[in-house]
């Protein structure tokens, strides 16, 4: 697969797949730890 | 003119915050959290001891020092209420109880208080987590919830 040579119909998926990756990675730290401690109330 | 990429990290940053939020109001208010209070220091918070205010509401008052707490062991029923306070008598030493969402800071000079409610029987070990020396791993105590169950 060629890459488009177009700035204009640039679309950076790899990074937003990544960064999306990132969110979800964050999310289930974040909650992972808040439902621990809900019970542990 | 925003780029439309950068606009849609603002909206999925903004989302998420309001999520956390959200989230956290939530366990303070439905699932009724404790938020770790400082009170101010009085030397009476230097005396430890243990409170029965009714059947099932105590107060403890913990000291902390190289290296023990004391009370050292604490005996209430299942369903107790219980508020903490904790000072410390020499330097800061920390006060976790396992497997409850308790975790305060003795320090000279001040008081934390905090409340935590034991509805199942067991007994719940007290730690140091906070490096107070050369016998900071053996600083404990337990707090006995009606075990064995009755």
């Amino acid at each position: 697969m060629q890459a488009s040579n177009n700035p204009e119909k640039f679309v950076p998926r790899g990074a937003i797949a990544f960064f999306a990756l990132l969110v979800v990675l964050g999310l289930i730290i974040w909650f992972g730890i808040y439902f621990l401690m809900l019970s542990r109330i | 003119m925003i780029d439309k990429f950068e606009r849609n990290v603002i909206i999925a940053a903004l989302l998420l915050s309001g999520l956390f939020i959200f989230s956290l109001f939530y366990a303070l208010g439905a699932r009724k959290a404790d938020v770790t209070e400082c009170l101010p220091y009085d030397k009476s918070y230097e005396t430890a001891r243990v409170n029965q205010i009714d059947k099932t509401t105590y107060q403890i008052f913990y000291v902390a020092r190289m290296w023990s707490f004391e009370p050292a062991i604490t005996y209430i029923p299942v369903g107790s209420e219980v508020d903490l306070f904790l000072t410390s008598q020499d330097v800061v030493h920390g006060f976790d109880i396992y497997n409850k969402n308790v975790n305060l800071m003795g320090v000279p000079g001040g008081v934390a208080k905090t409340t935590v409610r034991f509805d199942q029987p067991g007994v719940y070990k007290v730690v140091c987590h906070e490096f107070c020396g050369t016998g900071h791993q053996n600083m404990q105590a337990e707090i006995i919830v009606n075990y064995p169950k009755k």
